[in-house]
């Protein structure tokens, strides 16, 4: 079944995905006292066992970013037919590592979402891209606000709210402390009109804890407002 | 369109933070009194002696709520912080830009109404 997953035989995307699922659940359900009664098993010990699975499932957790950076292509006006076509047939070809997906395919059509879902499920701590990525999603918003003649700072919070459920408690693909600040700037730059709360409120929504979002501003607040004082009474 | 975002990268890049000023630091302090208010609204204030975030790592404290001691000591700062802003000697008010409910006075008033429930509740 894994053959038919990695290898090239002709088989859509969505069907080596699918093979990958039953391999992950059949692994899993595939109990200790089955593998001591199969001698065809090669995988001998249980925790070579659970390691087999766990390889399986961060595959499959590839494999759903692969899904998710196909549909982003076929669904980009800015390709043309031929780029876009290539692309494809390159995703449907056999599934791909995180680093060829993010390098050939992410990183040059510049996919955002998607650049989160591969910092998300590949562990990678890259706050300068994070960073990057966040303010021109949240740029993005703030456009599509702008030509739909809509709040701006509703629909910035709607798009924050969204795309971090997603990815909440993933601190390389949605870190409270960037993410909080971020909203804060954005508050402040435009035309200082937001709600009081507006910032905090979104993380609230997206699922971030009061604790965290209350110890990023009043880091803040004891970082250049707290010393002051400070140094006011010194 | 993705060259206007790059463009607008390198803008965002080069911006300073806004917390270095007056307004900004009122700006501020409205968000954090803001918080404490929704905070208390939502039920997300606790009881016990944790009052500083260090103890709470090695207590069964709960981080989706805000210890009621740790709120009182912050908003007692954050007033200090805003007479002294509201005391500037010349020149106009630190919130002359802020929307009406970004205004020191509200936060201030805003601040003491948290306080004064953390102190009634806890």
């Amino acid at each position: 079944m894994l053959l038919f997953c990695f290898l090239r035989f002709n088989l859509s995307l969505q069907q080596r995905v699918e093979f990958l699922s039953l391999a992950v659940s059949n692994s899993k359900s595939f109990s200790h006292s089955q593998r001591k009664s199969s001698s065809n098993y090669t995988v001998s010990t249980p925790s070579d066992h659970v390691a087999f699975t766990t390889d399986l499932d961060e595959r499959l957790e590839v494999a759903k970013v692969q899904i998710e950076v196909q549909h982003a292509l076929s669904q980009d006006m800015e390709l043309d037919d031929q780029t876009k076509a290539e692309y494809l047939r390159r995703l449907n070809e056999t599934l791909l590592d995180i680093n060829e997906l993010y390098h050939n395919f992410v990183k040059p059509n510049q996919l955002y979402e998607q650049t989160l879902h591969v910092l998300h499920v590949s562990g990678q701590y890259a706050p300068e891209l994070v960073r990057e990525t966040w303010a021109i999603l949240i740029e993005e918003a703030r456009l599509e606000a702008e030509r739909a003649h809509v709040d701006e700072f509703e629909r910035v919070s709607s798009a924050v709210v969204d795309i971090a459920k997603r990815f909440i408690g993933s601190e390389n693909a949605f870190p409270v402390d960037v993410l909080t600040l971020m909203l804060q700037d954005f508050a402040f730059n435009h035309e200082k009109s937001s709600k009081a709360g507006w910032a905090p409120e979104t993380m609230l929504m997206a699922g971030a804890e009061v604790e965290q979002i209350f110890d990023v501003l009043d880091d803040v607040f004891e970082t250049k407002v707290g010393s002051n004082q400070s140094n006011q009474k010194d | 369109v993705k060259q206007k975002l790059i463009l607008f990268l390198l803008f965002v890049s080069q911006q300073r933070s806004p917390w270095d000023t007056t307004t900004g630091q009122a700006f501020l302090l409205s968000d954090l009194s803001s918080l404490l208010s929704i905070s208390i609204s939502q039920g997300r204030i606790t009881g016990g002696y944790n009052s500083h975030r260090s103890l709470s790592a090695t207590s069964s404290f709960n981080s989706s709520q805000l210890q009621a001691q740790r709120v009182d000591n912050s908003i007692s700062s954050y007033l200090v912080a805003l007479n002294s802003l509201m005391a500037a000697p010349r020149g106009e008010p630190a919130d002359i830009d802020l929307p009406r409910d970004r205004k020191m006075e509200v936060t201030v008033n805003t601040l003491r109404e948290c306080q004064n429930f953390v102190k009634r509740h806890f």
